[in-house]
């Protein structure tokens, strides 16, 4: 077990050095400023110290890899539990109290928010658990009944909490409610990961645990109706993804308008019409991989030409966020007015741009660690750049014509570009370990 | 339009720590051509560079006369790519991935892929991520044949398959290819199919081309040479000759007989020559233990 957990920490040790800096700042910030919200900022760092990081050897075929060696599936998920739960909780803890010790250190005069550091120290194993069973609850291909359902329960319910937690989070330390709801839940599911922490090996080891049962007698065809290739290809990634989104979406307004804000409206607003579009764009890419990419040896081969199939790229990967933009804006716009709608429609629009970068991205460096890299910061800095924009113009928000200029040049850019990838590059046909994993939201299950 | 279904002519792709060519090939109009190399020969590259995944260095790639980076779509069109690292689980059920795949083929041949499905025992109902390796590669074999394309291209079709259905799969292509009207290039490390099923073959070593030409011709050309000397007398590789293994004074050696390398060993010492027919396999294992040797 000792091996494992120290080879994965070897492997990701410069990432959870550059996080436990961030976090020894992160404790200085709530010694300095106390009053402020952190917590937000705390559970990115968990993310990135935590199953994330995993699940990015998961799609490497890492899971397969191990399934093989002398332990147990119980041992090798529990390694993993220790190196992505249990010694990072650890760790970030001591790392926020060290910080704000520091801090203390060089400013006598401040005193120590122990309560809070605590509480944000719990909440940092809540996140971490959390992550875990969203990485983990994948119902296993022989399970059917309660068992099934008990898996896709803690599963939905890690999502949930996970991008509840991310909406609600925000002054979570002060608010008793607020703290108990994300605690209690928190502490349920990281302690369900620990027990449920043997799934991980058999779920992700993409291994086929069954005979086949057929249900239907052998060698049943019949001619396909409707229209098949490209046509069929949009249609079909489109209800995949649209569907799941406008349900993301609705969850996180409901969350949002429950928890309430103590920003002002407007404000309120902008913010949510950025994290929906954001969050939107991060489950195309990494929540629910874009099958087109998945397959895209394939599609090489098909007679489709370079230009046509990064069209088609791009289209699977902003169509859906189009139409749930123009949904939300007009469901903004029937219930809160009309400057409320614009306001929607720009953000889901601006997204578009980091949306498709990512798809070029994505062909351009094949499904491996370099693109995972390089669609985070694409995601980020698009997510951050609205606020650049805004000190930079000194409007409150960033005017239309300048949004649908940025989203259109980018588009187009990326459209080039793809090209120019699906024609030069090699990475993206290289083959690649079970990108998706075992999900169980992915298509094709 | 020239005899060949594909031709290659100076292929370079560069890589970091690998370099595939110059390459020349050529596949004549409805033949079976088999291309075989060891591990990280260049095999997938090429197949790769014919349809346009990466771009190549230098070179010319024409399938049936189409250049493969100019005409990608009409090329496309006639040729069909079989491969069990294709991913089709995106697609669910079986049914869906025929779905999608006839959609771009107007020639899908609907009895022909019912008749397959029956074959290779697959339903329209299959979940793909169930299905079995093997079970994979016939659903890719279907996508591929069900569309008649003009020319077949498979990348070790027959990894991971047991010998039923082993036989199963070059059953049908041979069906598919028996009029002659189609080419197959097939890339495979299964070198006693090879020589049973392609009537060309094409051997690639470190990128570059190490013979090609009929399999019965090549086949025929190379014998396995045991001969003993007396007196002491020494033996090194020379063209035609390819010394593999000596024990004192008993000597094996591979021998091209259009050089005249039997006639050569006759009067430098060389005493009970005895020439053995090799298998394909032999012969591949000889040239490339000689090029390691090199």
């Amino acid at each position: 077990m000792n091996r494992l957990i120290f080879d994965y920490l070897r492997r990701w040790s410069l990432v959870l050095a550059l996080v436990s800096m961030l976090e020894f700042g992160l404790g200085c910030l709530l010694a300095c400023r106390p009053e402020d919200n952190f917590e937000f900022w705390g559970l990115l760092l968990a993310m990135w110290t935590g199953a994330n990081l995993l699940s990015f050897d998961l799609k490497r075929g890492v899971a397969h890899a191990v399934a093989i060696l002398p332990l147990t599936a119980r041992q090798i998920g529990r390694s993993w539990w220790l190196a992505t739960v249990a010694i990072p909780a650890i760790v970030l803890a001591a790392l926020l109290y060290l910080g704000a010790g520091a801090f203390h250190h060089i400013n006598p005069d401040k005193v120590i928010p122990a309560g809070r550091l605590a509480i944000v120290s719990l909440l940092n194993v809540a996140w971490l658990g959390t992550m875990f069973n969203c990485v983990s609850s994948t119902p296993v291909i022989h399970e059917t009944g309660w068992i099934r359902m008990r898996s896709t329960f803690i599963g939905r319910l890690s999502a949930i909490m996970l991008l509840g937690g991310m909406l609600v989070c925000q002054n979570a330390s002060k608010s008793p409610l607020k703290s108990i709801i994300l605690l209690g839940v928190g502490a349920f599911l990281t302690v369900a990961s620990w027990f449920r922490a043997e799934r991980f090996a058999l779920g992700r080891a993409g291994f086929r645990l069954t005979v086949p049962h057929y249900k239907c007698p052998r060698g049943r065809h019949s001619a396909p109706g409707g229209r098949g290739g490209i046509p069929f290809l949009i249609s079909t990634n489109f209800v995949r993804t649209f569907l799941p989104l406008v349900a993301m979406v609705a969850l996180m307004a409901l969350i949002w308008s429950w928890s309430g804000q103590a920003i002002p409206r407007q404000q309120a607003i902008v913010l949510f019409a950025s994290m929906g579009s954001f969050m939107s764009c991060f489950f195309i890419f990494f929540l629910q991989p874009m099958s087109v990419l998945q397959h895209l040896r394939f599609m090489r081969t098909l007679p489709v030409s370079a230009g046509e199939l990064a069209a088609v790229m791009i289209a699977v990967a902003i169509l859906p966020l189009i139409a749930l933009g123009a949904l939300a804006a007009g469901v903004a716009g029937l219930s809160l007015g009309t400057p409320v709608a614009i306001t929607v429609s720009k953000s889901y629009m601006f997204i578009l741009a980091p949306a498709s970068l990512c798809v070029l991205f994505a062909v351009w460096r094949g499904a491996g660690a370099q693109a995972c890299v390089l669609l985070l910061f694409t995601m980020f800095g698009f997510f951050l750049a609205p606020m650049c924009l805004q000190g930079l113009f000194h409007h409150q928000e960033i005017p239309f014509s300048l949004t649908g200029t940025i989203a259109a040049f980018c588009v187009l850019s990326a459209l080039l570009l793809t090209r120019c990838a699906l024609m030069h590059s090699s990475h993206a046909y290289r083959v690649q370990a079970n990108p998706s994993g075992n999900l169980p939201w992915v298509a094709g299950r | 339009m020239n005899n060949y279904a594909i031709e290659i002519r100076g292929l370079v792709k560069k890589y970091p720590r690998f370099q595939l060519g110059p390459l020349d090939l050529t596949v004549p109009h409805g033949a079976i051509y088999g291309l075989i190399g060891p591990n990280g020969a260049g095999k997938t590259t090429v197949i790769d560079l014919i349809f346009g995944m990466g771009r190549n260095d230098a070179g010319q790639i024409r399938v049936f006369g189409f250049d493969h980076r100019t005409d990608a779509v009409p090329l496309k069109r006639r040729a069909a790519y079989v491969s069990p690292d294709l991913n089709f689980q995106v697609w669910g059920k079986v049914g869906k991935a025929i779905r999608f795949v006839r959609g771009f083929y107007p020639g899908w041949d609907d009895a022909y892929c019912a008749g397959l499905m029956k074959a290779f025992h697959l339903s329209d109902n299959d979940s793909i991520l169930t299905l079995s390796f093997g079970a994979k590669t016939k659903l890719s074999l279907l996508l591929a044949l069900a569309r008649r394309p003009e020319i077949l291209i498979l990348d070790e079709p027959t990894t991971g398959l047991d010998a039923v259905s082993k036989q199963q799969v070059f059953g049908e292509l041979l069906k598919a290819v028996e009029n002659g009207e189609r080419t197959v290039l097939i890339s495979s490390h299964g070198l006693s199919d090879i020589e049973r099923f392609a009537d060309h073959v094409g051997m690639i070593k470190n990128g570059m081309l190490l013979l090609e030409g009929r399999t019965d011709e090549i086949v025929d050309r190379y014998r396995l040479a045991e001969f003993f000397t007396n007196n002491g007398t020494g033996f090194q590789s020379r063209e035609g000759l390819i010394i593999l293994k000596q024990a004192e004074n008993r000597w094996h050696a591979l021998l091209d007989q259009k050089t005249g390398a039997h006639e050569w060993l006759q009067t430098h010492g060389a005493e009970q020559i005895s020439l053995t027919r090799m298998t394909l396999e032999d012969l591949f294992v000889a040239l490339v233990k000689e090029e390691e040797a090199e």
